[in-house]
């Protein structure tokens, strides 16, 4: 008969991920980071106070203590490991792998050197990103990508859509122009780099446009739902009840 | 109205990742990479002629052609991702990957980067593989791989019924003895190392026993599938019909 312990942190069980949230208001549809329905299991938010967009992009030390604290309260509420909901989390992810026991994965940037090791020496990897001038060579290393690896990147800072209603926080926000905008850019990457092997989309307001991306390029398209679902199934192994 | 063109080479459709097999004769179970039901979407199988489990774990430079020509075979087929049967196909995973254009994970062993980024450094990783007196930190470093992580490298094949029934290929295999064979090389190295952060099964013929190492250990555990899965979802990107 199991036996079960109370955790005097929790409101509630059974969470498999947490999600560290930016402090931030957007509209979060479905395949968002920030929309729970775009899992096939529960997770659990917790928003870290301060953390506004361009301090975590810009890497602010400061927020190091408000970034701890939310994992390790995720933790307390029983997750089985911690992700976020901006891919520039990515500065915090060795502070905070430090202060937790579970597996830590704050950016869909970590994949590259993942994906790098799949594809051929010369095949480029484009990232599309928030911000492209927030994602230099301090950010690629702190992923980890071999210099030897091509890596294009651009940004949809300039996009209208994506402007007005993410950068801005817009109260409203057109899913139909935001897949417009993400498919020209990832086109547009592919004609300027016929090498291309796969794209990551580093923002966590994407994945709902990763299908349209890749029917567009005809390319793997990776993204943070790739690499939290990755991370679930590592944390919450499954029977298999199949044929012989 | 979609025009869809003839593939010359394919004798059938729809299959989301081709995986190369060793030449063996094994009971593949449910769960073990090479059993269809283990999947939750379609994927096709062609063998490497000649390269019997034996030869791959001790290494085989000279398969690397073979290898190749089967990687090609199923790329023509129309499938989106080639893994395969064997941890130690990884020897030939840069050949394979810069000869097709679709993404390659021919090894569960390069998931060790992620995994090791995703926990403090000082935490050990274990890893359960069929033989470990081949599955040296050499062998790692010369497919690229390297953690910080120490890595503590346990082997299946002094366990009598792994030994017997994979290695040695005796016709059957009994699947309760080799979950407890597993479940107690994987108990006996958390005992000498308590901190470990993570296990990953090298084996494709062990993820069956995947779920009974994580409930016995408390681990994340990490195995072929997981890898598997991760190259079909950034194949396979999907429509988000969740609600807001």
């Amino acid at each position: 008969m199991p036996l079960y312990k109370t955790r005097r942190d929790a409101e509630a069980y059974g969470y498999c991920v947490g999600i560290l949230l930016l402090d931030y208001r957007g509209a979060f549809v479905p395949g968002d980071v920030g929309n729970a329905t775009t899992y096939g299991y529960p997770v659990l938010y917790k928003t870290v106070p301060g953390a506004t967009a361009s301090r975590v992009l810009a890497g602010d030390p400061e927020l190091e203590k408000a970034v701890i604290e939310a994992a390790r309260d995720l933790e307390r509420q029983g997750v089985k490991g911690i992700s976020s909901d901006c891919g520039f989390f990515i500065n915090y992810q060795d502070v905070v792998t430090g202060a937790v026991r579970v597996p830590v994965f704050l950016s869909s940037l970590l994949q590259l050197p993942l994906m790098s090791s799949l594809i051929g020496d010369d095949r480029s990897i484009g990232v599309i990103t928030a911000s492209s001038q927030a994602l230099g060579r301090r950010v690629l290393d702190l992923a980890g990508v071999d210099s030897d690896r091509k890596v294009v990147i651009r940004g949809m800072q300039d996009e209208p859509e994506f402007d007005r209603a993410v950068m801005k926080e817009g109260d409203t926000l057109d899913t139909g122009r935001l897949e417009a905008e993400t498919v020209d850019v990832a086109r547009q990457m592919v004609r300027e780099h016929p090498d291309l092997g796969a794209i990551l989309l580093e923002c966590s307001m994407l994945p709902p446009y990763a299908k349209a991306v890749q029917e567009a390029t005809g390319l793997p398209v990776f993204d943070f739902i790739t690499l939290i679902d990755l991370f679930q199934k590592g944390t919450h192994q499954k029977d298999y009840r199949g044929y012989y | 109205m979609t025009v869809y063109r003839t593939r010359r080479s394919a004798e059938s459709y729809g299959h989301a990742v081709g995986i190369l097999l060793l030449d063996a004769r094994l009971p593949f179970i449910p769960g073990d990479v090479a059993n269809a039901s283990t999947y939750r979407y379609p994927v096709i199988y062609k063998t490497v002629p000649g390269l019997s489990t034996a030869v791959c774990l001790a290494g085989a430079p000279e398969f690397s052609a073979a290898a190749v020509g089967a990687a090609q075979e199923l790329e023509a087929q129309g499938v989106r991702g080639i893994s395969s049967d064997c941890g130690f196909m990884l020897q030939f995973q840069s050949a394979v990957r810069n000869a097709v254009k679709v993404p390659v994970c021919l090894s569960s062993l390069l998931q060790l980067p992620l995994v090791a980024r995703a926990l403090d450094p000082s935490r050990p990783i274990g890893v359960i593989t069929a033989d470990s007196s081949t599955l040296t930190p050499e062998f790692l470093a010369r497919a690229g791989i390297r953690v910080k992580n120490p890595l503590v490298i346990r082997g299946m094949q002094t366990e009598p019924e792994f030994r017997t029934a994979v290695l040695g290929e005796k016709g059957t295999l009994d699947s309760d003895a080799i979950t407890e064979e597993t479940v107690a090389v994987a108990k006996q190295m958390v005992q000498e190392h308590p901190d470990l952060g993570a296990i990953l099964l090298e084996c494709s013929m062990l993820p069956p026993y995947a779920k009974a190492v994580q409930e016995a250990t408390g681990l994340p555990v990490f195995d072929f599938i997981t890898l598997i899965d991760y190259l079909q979802s950034g194949t396979h990107q999907r429509a988000y019909a969740g609600s807001y």
